[in-house]
């Protein structure tokens, strides 16, 4: 517990930083010392394996704070989200592509079980909590969602920026554009958005509000969608593939 | 159950700690919070064992999407909720889940550039297939 506090209170005192067009939060820093001291650990040995099982234990009940907080999140728009149209539901389910277009890559590529975790979703907490009840923090599926999701605080920011400026040349409705920025993630959102009102100004306003409901709704819908497509789809497609009925 | 309760009360006291030392003064609304925060894990924990169907994350975000609705009774642990700052309760929990990964390191280092293109391909495919799945969805209605 000491050294979890230590990392936390060492990246709450860096703070936030700026790099381009990346903004570097404090969570980023959180996982960037521990992943070093991971790496750290590994030569030296400082502390045992029994404890780092009890870690992926402890993040695992952790996950579920922020689960709380996310609903807690939605709770008071109920009404905002049932004037909603269905369009914004449905597009939610737009994520489903992700298993079957990443999956057979990834498994193409070599990385067997971690496949399942870093190409099923856009691996963003949500992801993390259900990988992690499945299979464990600490096995393949698990380190496959967290590499993931650290990899995306770097590459994130800027791969949205580049999609959200190109996003016009596909011939796409505005409104569509506008309701997929809303991916479950601030700093996705805030970087896919901007990049979209610049290239359509006249829609800039709309962007922002359907993009914000979008991310809203999401806090709820990812966690469903996972649990009910993306997880079965993936585990589908590694069986046929690895031709493994055995796996569960 | 108690060691859940246990590896509980280690993340909420490192929240607290964390929020206290950001803020620099003790609230006492954020104690509340995070103790309604407990109180609806360890409840879904509970809850978990009749649900089968659903993982605890997504019991604990319904929880407390139903318990926050409008006119719902419950409905003001909003106010205590609220306090507490997203970005500070993800500090420590992500920095378990980085010490977690362990020896696991090696198979993560060797994967490196592959994770890279993965992410790239996910990313493009998630923002496309939303956008696409609500231009169908849009020609369909009118």
């Amino acid at each position: 517990m000491i050294l979890i506090l230590l990392i936390s209170i060492i990246s709450i005192f860096i703070g936030k930083q700026k790099l381009f067009v990346i903004i570097l939060l404090p969570v980023f820093w959180a996982s960037l010392i521990s992943i070093l001291f991971s790496i750290y650990n590994n030569k030296k040995n400082i502390i045992n394996n029994s404890k780092i099982l009890k870690y992926g234990e402890i993040s695992m009940i952790g996950l579920l704070l922020i689960a709380v907080k996310y609903g807690t999140l939605v709770g008071p728009h109920l009404y905002e989200i049932l004037n909603l149209s269905i369009v914004f539901i449905f597009q939610e389910l737009g994520q489903i592509l992700i298993p079957i277009i990443a999956m057979p890559l990834g498994l193409l590529l070599g990385m067997n079980k971690m496949a399942l975790g870093a190409c099923s979703s856009l691996c963003r907490e949500p992801a993390l909590g259900i990988i992690g009840e499945e299979y464990s923090m600490n096995s393949e599926e698990g380190s496959g969602v967290i590499s993931m999701y650290i990899i995306g605080y770097f590459i994130a920011p800027i791969f949205f920026t580049i999609i959200g400026s190109i996003a016009k040349y596909t011939g796409f409705n505005p409104i569509s554009l506008a309701m997929a920025c809303g991916l479950g993630s601030t700093t996705m959102l805030i970087s896919v958005s901007s990049a979209l009102s610049e290239t359509l100004p006249d829609f800039s306003n709309m962007i922002y509000t359907y993009g914000v409901a979008s991310t809203m709704l999401s806090a709820i819908t990812d966690v469903l969608i996972m649990n009910f497509f993306q997880l079965p789809i993936s585990k589908f497609i590694y069986k046929r593939m690895k031709n493994d009925k055995k796996y569960k | 159950m108690i060691k859940n309760i246990n590896n509980l009360l280690i993340i909420c006291v490192s929240v607290l700690l964390c929020h206290i030392i950001k803020d620099k003064y003790i609230e006492i609304d954020i104690i509340i919070g995070i103790f309604i925060l407990f109180l609806i894990c360890i409840t879904s924990i509970c809850l978990k064992r009749y649900i089968k169907i659903l993982p605890s994350f997504a019991i604990c975000s319904i929880l407390g999407f139903i318990l926050t609705m409008p006119n719902i009774p419950t409905n003001f642990i909003v106010y205590y909720v609220d306090k507490i700052d997203i970005a500070v309760l993800t500090i420590p929990i992500i920095t378990t889940i980085g010490l977690s990964i362990g020896n696991n390191i090696i198979k993560i280092k060797n994967m490196s550039w592959k994770i890279i293109v993965i992410s790239l391909v996910v990313y493009f495919v998630s923002y496309f297939g939303c956008a696409l799945f609500a231009e169908i969805m849009l020609k369909l209605l009118n």
